[in-house]
Parts: C-alpha cells; sequence; structure tokens
C-alpha cells in the first residue's frame, strides 16, 4: 500500500516534533518563578530562535521541491517533516508568545503563522483525502481522456446536428457554444453548472437564452423532438443526438467535479504561500522591533 | 487602419478555400462566437479568445482573454507583440503575420495547422486555478510591502521625525512606533511625561534603554552599597533595566525573587571588595537558621565627646546591652498592682507609651513630655504644685530652683506662711524652713537642699544617670547624662508591626501580640534589648519554597535593594554623558552586562 506522507519513514518526523515539543514545554516550565513568562528570557529567546528558524526551513519547503537535481533528502520526506513541525511551530511560538497579545508587530506575526499553519492543515487535509475521490471521479481515465471525449462528442454531434431542422441545429449548437465548464474561482470550486442554451420554446429569430444545467433543456428538447420527426431519418439522428447528449452529461458532470476537488486540493495554496512571505516579512519585522527599542 | 484578413480554411469537402476580407477596426476580436471579427470553430478556442491591436508599422499586440494560452515561438503567453513574419498558434490554427501590403496597413494570414489526431483534449474552458485570476506572486507582494511599510517604514519615519511620529502615536489606528511594543507598561509609568512617548525611556535605535530614561524622573534613588566602603564592579556596569524589567505581563516592575539577593550573597567575596574597614556582609542564602545570618542590632554608644556612634552587634553577642543611659523597669510599669494611669485609673499597656508611626514599622520618639510626665510630675514644692522645673537642661533646673526660692523667702506673706506652719515634713530638713537669714542666703540655701535632693534621691535621679562634684560650684556640682533611644534597631531591613499585630497561630491581639515578641513584662532594666532575633521570625517565616505550615517570606519582605544613607545608585550626569554618545568607555571595557 502506498506510504503516505504522515507515514513517511514510520512517521520519523512525528517522533522529532513530539521531542521538540517535550523540550520547549520543558525550557518555557523552567522559566523563574518570580517574573512572568516572556519571549525575553533566556528561555523565551531559545524559544524564539527556534521558532525563527523553523519558519525559515519551513519556507524552504517551496524552494526544495522546485529543486529537482537536489540530494538533500527526497521531497516527501521534507514534506513528511515540513507538516509535523509547522505543526510542532505552533506550540513553540505559543509558548515563546508566553500567552501574551496585543495590537502589535509581534501578535501580528503569530496571528499571521496561526494563518499559514491553518491553511497548512487544509492542505494536509484534502491531499489526504482528495486524491482518492478524485481517482473515483476519473474511474481510471485521465482528465485529458475525458476531455478529449467531450471534444469528440461536441464534433459529432456538430456535425449531426447539420442534417437537423434548423430550429434544432440551432438549439444545438447553442447548447455547444453556451456549455460552461470551470470559469472563475468560484464556479470552479462549487462546481455548479452555469450552462445556457436558446430557448428551444421560442420562435425562431428571438433568441433568449435560458438555464441549462446538466443539458437537461437539450435533452428535453432533443427527445420531445422525437415523436414529432416527420421523417424516419431525421428520428434516426435525433435518437443518436439524445445519446451523444446524455453520454455528454455524464462526461460534463465528471470534469466538473474533477475541476472541484482539483481546485479545492490547489486553492489552499493561494493562501498559505502569500501568507507565508507575509510572515517571513513580519519576522524580520518582529526581530527588528525587539532590537530597535531595546 | 485597414487590416487584411486571408483565412484559409477546408470546405467541407476538404478542398482548401481562401477568404479575404478588410477590417477597419482598431480591435481584431478572435473567438468561436459568431460576432467576432475572426470565427474560429475550435473547442481550443473560447467564444471569444484573442484581442488583436495593429500598430502603423505592421506590427500586432496580442491579448489573450480565454482559457488556452496562445503560443508564439514556441513559448506560450497570454500577452505579447507580433512583427510581420511572426506566427501566433491557437488550436488548431496559426495566425501568421504578413508583410504590409500596398493599400492596407497590416495583413494576417490565417491557416489551419495539420495535426495527427483529429479531436485533442485541447479546452478553451478555464478548468484549472491557475487559470483565473488568482495569483500567489501579486498578494504575496502586496502583503511584504504592506508589513514592512506599515510595520517598520512609517514607524522609522516617526523615529526620524518626531512631529510626525506625535502624529501617529495620537491616532490608534495609524502605525506608530507602538506596534514594536511587547506588551504595555506598568501602570506606575502612566504618566503624563512617559505618556505614549516610546523615547522617553528608549533614546537611541539599537541601544538598550540606558539608565538616562529613569534618571530623568528617578535621579534621587539610592545605592545598594557605600561606595567607600565596598567595591562592586558589577553593579556599577549594571543598568537600571536590568533588575526593573518593562512591558511584562502581568506588570512585575520591581524583582521579588530570591534570586535578587542571593545570587550575589551568597558568595559576597566573588563579587565584592571591602575598601574600608568594615567586613563584607555574611553570606546569605535563604531564610532559615542556617542560611540567613544572626540579625544584628544598631545599638548607640554615647563617645566620650558626646556624639552618638552606631554599633551593630550579633543578637547574641554580649554586649548586646542598650546604653541609653535612661532608668526604665519595664516589669515595674506593666504590673497592673503596683503602676496604673493617673487620667483613668486603669494598668499601663505597650500603646499607654508607645505609638505606631505612621510607617507601620517604627514607634514615635518618646519624650518626657508625652510619655512620663502625666505620672512623673516636676513639681517639687508642696506650696507651689503648679510650679514645674523645667525638663533636659541642668542649669535651668538649678536657676529656676534658685529663682523660686529667693522669691519666697523675700516675700514676707510667703516667708511668714512658713513660719506658721513650722512643722517639720518627712524628708525636709527643719533648717531649710525656719532659715532666719536674708532672701538670698536662705533661698540659696533651700535651692541647694531642693536640687540635692532632686539630683540624688527622688526627683531627677529616678530616670536619669546623675553625677556629682561636690567641690563644683552650684551650678556646676551635677550633670545628667544625655539620653537617647534607639530608634530603628535594623536600619537595613522593614518590619511591618500592624500585618503582626495578630498571629495567626496564637490568636492573639494588641497587648498579647506585642508580648509574644517582645519580653517587656519580665524586664527590670533599660539595659535589656527587648528586640527579637531571626529565631522568633523562624517561629512563623520561612524560605518561599518551605512547608506549608510557614508563610513564605522573600528577601524582599524585609530588605530593600536601594538602601538609605548610601548615596546615589547612578550619577545622572555620567549617564547623561553615556547617553549622548560618551560610550567609549563602555567600549573599551569591552562589556554590557545585563
Amino acid at each position: 500500500m502506498h506510504q503516505n506522507l504522515l507515514q513517511y519513514r514510520r512517521s520519523r518526523y512525528l517522533w522529532v516534533a513530539v521531542a521538540l515539543l517535550v523540550a520547549s514545554i520543558v525550557l518555557y516550565l523552567t522559566q523563574d518563578g518570580d517574573l512572568p513568562p516572556n519571549g525575553g528570557s533566556w528561555q523565551g529567546y531559545t524559544l524564539g530562535i527556534v521558532g525563527a528558524l523553523l519558519i525559515v526551513w519551513l519556507s524552504l519547503l517551496g524552494i526544495r521541491k522546485r529543486s529537482y537535481r537536489s540530494t538533500m533528502g527526497t521531497v516527501e520526506g521534507w514534506t513528511s517533516a515540513h507538516v509535523y513541525l509547522g505543526a510542532g511551530l505552533l506550540v513553540i511560538a505559543t509558548l515563546h508568545s508566553a500567552f501574551q497579545f496585543g495590537f502589535n508587530v509581534h501578535t501580528l506575526l503569530y496571528v499571521l503563522m496561526v494563518g499559514v499553519i491553518l491553511s497548512g492543515f487544509f492542505g494536509l487535509f484534502v491531499y489526504m483525502s482528495y486524491p482518492r475521490r478524485l481517482a473515483r471521479v476519473r474511474s481510471g481515465r485521465r482528465r485529458k481522456d475525458w476531455l478529449t471525449e467531450l471534444n469528440g462528442i461536441d464534433v459529432r454531434i456538430h456535425d449531426l446536428a447539420k442534417r437537423c431542422s434548423a430550429r434544432t441545429l440551432a438549439v444545438v449548437e447553442s447548447a455547444l457554444d453556451r456549455t460552461r465548464l470551470g470559469g472563475g474561482v468560484f464556479a470552479q470550486l462549487t462546481g455548479r453548472d452555469r450552462s445556457l442554451v436558446a430557448d428551444p420554446d421560442r420562435d425562431r429569430g428571438e433568441s433568449k437564452l435560458v438555464a441549462n444545467p446538466d443539458q437537461e433543456v437539450v435533452i428535453d428538447h432533443l427527445s420531445a423532438s422525437i415523436p414529432r420527426a416527420r421523417k424516419r431519418e431525421e428520428a434516426l439522428v435525433l435518437q443518436e443526438l439524445l445519446g451523444l447528449f446524455g453520454r455528454r452529461r455524464t462526461v460534463l458532470r465528471r470534469l466538473r467535479q474533477d475541476i472541484r476537488l482539483q481546485g479545492w486540493m490547489w486553492i489552499w495554496l493561494f493562501f498559505h504561500v502569500p501568507l507565508t512571505v507575509a510572515v517571513l516579512a513580519a519576522l524580520v519585522v518582529h526581530v527588528l522591533a525587539v532590537f530597535v527599542y531595546w | 487602419m485597414q487590416t487584411l484578413i486571408r483565412h484559409i480554411h477546408k470546405d467541407r469537402k476538404g478542398r482548401e478555400a481562401l477568404d479575404e476580407r478588410v477590417i477597419g477596426e482598431s480591435v481584431i476580436t478572435v473567438g468561436h462566437g459568431g460576432d467576432q471579427s475572426i470565427q474560429l470553430r475550435d473547442p481550443a478556442v473560447a467564444r471569444r479568445h484573442l484581442e488583436l491591436r495593429p500598430s502603423p508599422d505592421g506590427r500586432f499586440r496580442y491579448r489573450a482573454v480565454g482559457g488556452a494560452e496562445p503560443v508564439s515561438g514556441g513559448k506560450a503567453s497570454s500577452r505579447g507583440i507580433l512583427e510581420p513574419g511572426d506566427r501566433l498558434e491557437l488550436g488548431e490554427q496559426a495566425i501568421a503575420v504578413g508583410e504590409p501590403e500596398a493599400g492596407f496597413d497590416a495583413v494576417l494570414e490565417i491557416v489551419t495547422v495539420e495535426r495527427e489526431e483529429q479531436v485533442g483534449a485541447a479546452t478553451h474552458h478555464r478548468i484549472s486555478l491557475a487559470q483565473t485570476r488568482l495569483s500567489m506572486r501579486r498578494p504575496s507582494w502586496i502583503l511584504l510591502v504592506a508589513v514592512l511599510l506599515l510595520f517598520l517604514g512609517v514607524p522609522l519615519a516617526g523615529y526620524f521625525w518626531p512631529d510626525l511620529g506625535d502624529e501617529l502615536r495620537e491616532n490608534p489606528l495609524l502605525p506608530s512606533d507602538h506596534v514594536w511594543s511587547s506588551g504595555p507598561l506598568a501602570s506606575v509609568h502612566h504618566t503624563p511625561e512617559i505618556g505614549l512617548d516610546c523615547q522617553a525611556c528608549h533614546l537611541n535605535l539599537f541601544e538598550r534603554a540606558p539608565d538616562r530614561g529613569c534618571l530623568d524622573c528617578h535621579a534621587a534613588v539610592s545605592a545598594h552599597v557605600d561606595r567607600a566602603q565596598v567595591s562592586v564592579p558589577m553593579l556599577e556596569t549594571m543598568r537600571c533595566a536590568s533588575c526593573h524589567r518593562e512591558h511584562l505581563e502581568p506588570a512585575r516592575l520591581v524583582r521579588d525573587d530570591a534570586g535578587l539577593c542571593v545570587d550575589c550573597h551568597r558568595a559576597p567575596g566573588e563579587l565584592a571588595v571591602a575598601l574600608g574597614e568594615q567586613p563584607l556582609p555574611d553570606p546569605v542564602s535563604g531564610f532559615s537558621q542556617a542560611s540567613h545570618p544572626e540579625f544584628r542590632l544598631a545599638l548607640l554608644r554615647l563617645e566620650p565627646a558626646g556624639d552618638w556612634r552606631m554599633e551593630r552587634v550579633p543578637q547574641s553577642n554580649s554586649r548586646v546591652v542598650e546604653t541609653s543611659n535612661l532608668k526604665f523597669p519595664h516589669d515595674l510599669h506593666l504590673d497592673p498592682t503596683k503602676v496604673e494611669s493617673l487620667s483613668t485609673g486603669e494598668p499601663l499597656d505597650c500603646a499607654s507609651c508607645h505609638a505606631l508611626g505612621e510607617d507601620g514599622e517604627h514607634f514615635e520618639t518618646l519624650s518626657m513630655e508625652a510619655a512620663c510626665q502625666d505620672c512623673h510630675s516636676l513639681s517639687f514644692d508642696d506650696d507651689f504644685p503648679r510650679k514645674q522645673l523645667p525638663h533636659g537642661d541642668v542649669e535651668s533646673v538649678l536657676v529656676a530652683l534658685e529663682e523660686h526660692y529667693i522669691r519666697k523667702y523675700a516675700d514676707p506673706d510667703l516667708r511668714g506662711g512658713m513660719r506658721e506652719r513650722g512643722r517639720r515634713r518627712p524628708g525636709r530638713s527643719e533648717s531649710a524652713e525656719s532659715c532666719e537669714g536674708t532672701a538670698l542666703e536662705c533661698g540659696r540655701r533651700q535651692a541647694l537642699q531642693e536640687a540635692m535632693n532632686q539630683f540624688s534621691r527622688s526627683g531627677c535621679v529616678t530616670c536619669h544617670e546623675v553625677s556629682a562634684d561636690a567641690s563644683r560650684p552650684y551650678l556646676e556640682r551635677w550633670s545628667v547624662q544625655p539620653v537617647r533611644l534607639v530608634d530603628d534597631w535594623y536600619p537595613y531591613s522593614g518590619f511591618d508591626h500592624e500585618v503582626h499585630l495578630t498571629r495567626s497561630r496564637t490568636r492573639m491581639d494588641g497587648e498579647a501580640a506585642c508580648g509574644s515578641c517582645h519580653a517587656a513584662k519580665d524586664s527590670s532594666t533599660s539595659e535589656d534589648v527587648l528586640i527579637p532575633g531571626l529565631d522568633n521570625c523562624l517561629q512563623c517565616h520561612g524560605p518561599s519554597d518551605a512547608h506549608e505550615t510557614t508563610v513564605a517570606l522573600s528577601c524582599r519582605g524585609c530588605h530593600d535593594f536601594h538602601l538609605p544613607f548610601r548615596g546615589a545608585m547612578k550619577d545622572p550626569d555620567a549617564a547623561r554623558d553615556a547617553a549622548l554618545g560618551g560610550t567609549v568607555s563602555q567600549i573599551e571595557r569591552g562589556t554590557d552586562h545585563d
């Protein structure tokens, strides 16, 4: 069975993180009983230095995973360590702050860091659970294969529709043209089908678009047209179009779910990465501020 | 703007066909929609996919708005510039820019690229987040710049331009240097002088809060040691803020931990050198019989020259004797069968004489007038019971006696009264009252008689140490030893009498509480020192980590760091020099202790 991130080398980095946490908590508790615990005691400084080094190292994952030639550990190992040590950072930084918060750059750094870690937890969750769902949606094929099938269906539908009545041709062509797949961030993440089609009930000339979720309107129109066909040949063409649109509906559903799941697997990074940059900036200011007004 | 569009495509029967059109618009749109300038029926092409803007020199600027990015020169890009001769591939088509031909500003040729696969996976739909407006780079830059600007740049500007700094600080929504504060100031520093001004204490960037910031207000802080007696190099290099830590939550401006004292006093010899005759203090490592030295009482000794000198004597020393030159038996005064208050008729108690001062530690200085005179009247002549001798000056007493008796003998009425009474009374010699000489002779004789009585039998001598020299003249015959009571037995430690008036273990209060530490009822002489020592404290107190049946007591429960009579802790002028760049001496020392 495939070994996941968390189980890398028998969860080696889990134990590294646990050891680090135990050491940090012990260090925190040894702070002078008289002065309140704070980031300025030697224990607080030590926790702060460990936290800062962790932040810098955790940020380097973005560079390491792009350095394909690097032999400095495997990306998988780095990522496993990234997850465990990143979670550990939450505790270490909290101990360094000694639970003292205020409207200042120090707390800003903490809040940004918590944002990064929480988005990371979300990323971990989708990386752990979504690939399996994605595989189920794709049922053994690649996204590319589904797109190729969709394009093939569209070409075939386009060719067949030319043999139908002008009304049906217009409806079918508008259904192809106005099919919405993916789109903006919101559309990709919700997977809502906002496809449109020319209203089949309107007279020719007046083109009014109506919603066509799951190709329902065009499918209804085609199935209603079959009994009205004057020639047998036309009925056969309509019949085939109906079958193609049915398949098209399935393919579009799969692709929509694929896009949705894939979107969620990525969206957190759009928070994780910019927030990380903000954390690095705030870290610089935090360290400087401590020494600017020493 | 005239653009020639040359569209080469295959018709339904597979034959190549050529369409030529001229477009006069400044924006040429490409897409599969019927309303586009150039319509391409291709699944990779969106309804409106590409905009081309011709320029007079035959070049085109293009911008893709659809999902799939066009490829130019092998590179996919959503925008760029096409020179004559360049090709832009979009789905199954290539759009080539031709050399401008006569009559046209620009020429576009659209050809279909032959591909092996008729139907591919290309799509004009935007199916990944990378194709949306979402970006990691843009918000990263925005956040980076915003954080650096708001939390570093703007507050720093406020430091260099103080007027700007003041304005920033006044509006809590603007980023002033307050964003650098690691916590609120202790409430004692919420003063108008400090207010919101970080630079009240932090004078220079990247420099630890110097002493000058503190000394601007706290100039009078007294030292820990007498520099003439002890040299402690470490103390000289410490900053105020080494101990007095600000911005802590909860605020803890004054250290209260044992480490403040015992870190150094565990082995004073390692850090300090005695310069004078006084030895270094004994080592202290806690508060117990073993770890704390015996208390040393401050006793006052009268020097031959007449000055009082303080001598500090350990509790167990045989020289622990009070030499106040006052005779006062506590046991007699506290015995209800022998002494009672003349005014109330009640027996005396401690508070009859001793009044606790405002500090709760020391008692009001005792005086004859306040404490003794109610009972011990200074009247001397029964004929004049309201006539009192002056107190405190021997010569005044002797002069007053002479004046009184000479006047008495000079006044015929008074003299006659004395003769008529004529009776001898105990303690009075017959001759004095029945004097037959002049008023001066008789008065002087009577005064001498009364002076001898006062100084050697029943008056002054009751309480005072008196010496007499019969060979000296009347006014110089007697001398009374000066009296001085110790008013601070332990000048370098404190003790709150009020909180000790109730001793929880014995549930005593008031009088009994006094007696539980001060054995006054058993003291028959004023030489007894009634001040308890270490063992008395240890009955209730232990070190801060002691057993739960003892009351924890930190060093600062009794002792202060800044002690009286030892000069100033810091020299404000020296601190100012140091703050104004005179840090050369620090650099030379190469040290910056914390």
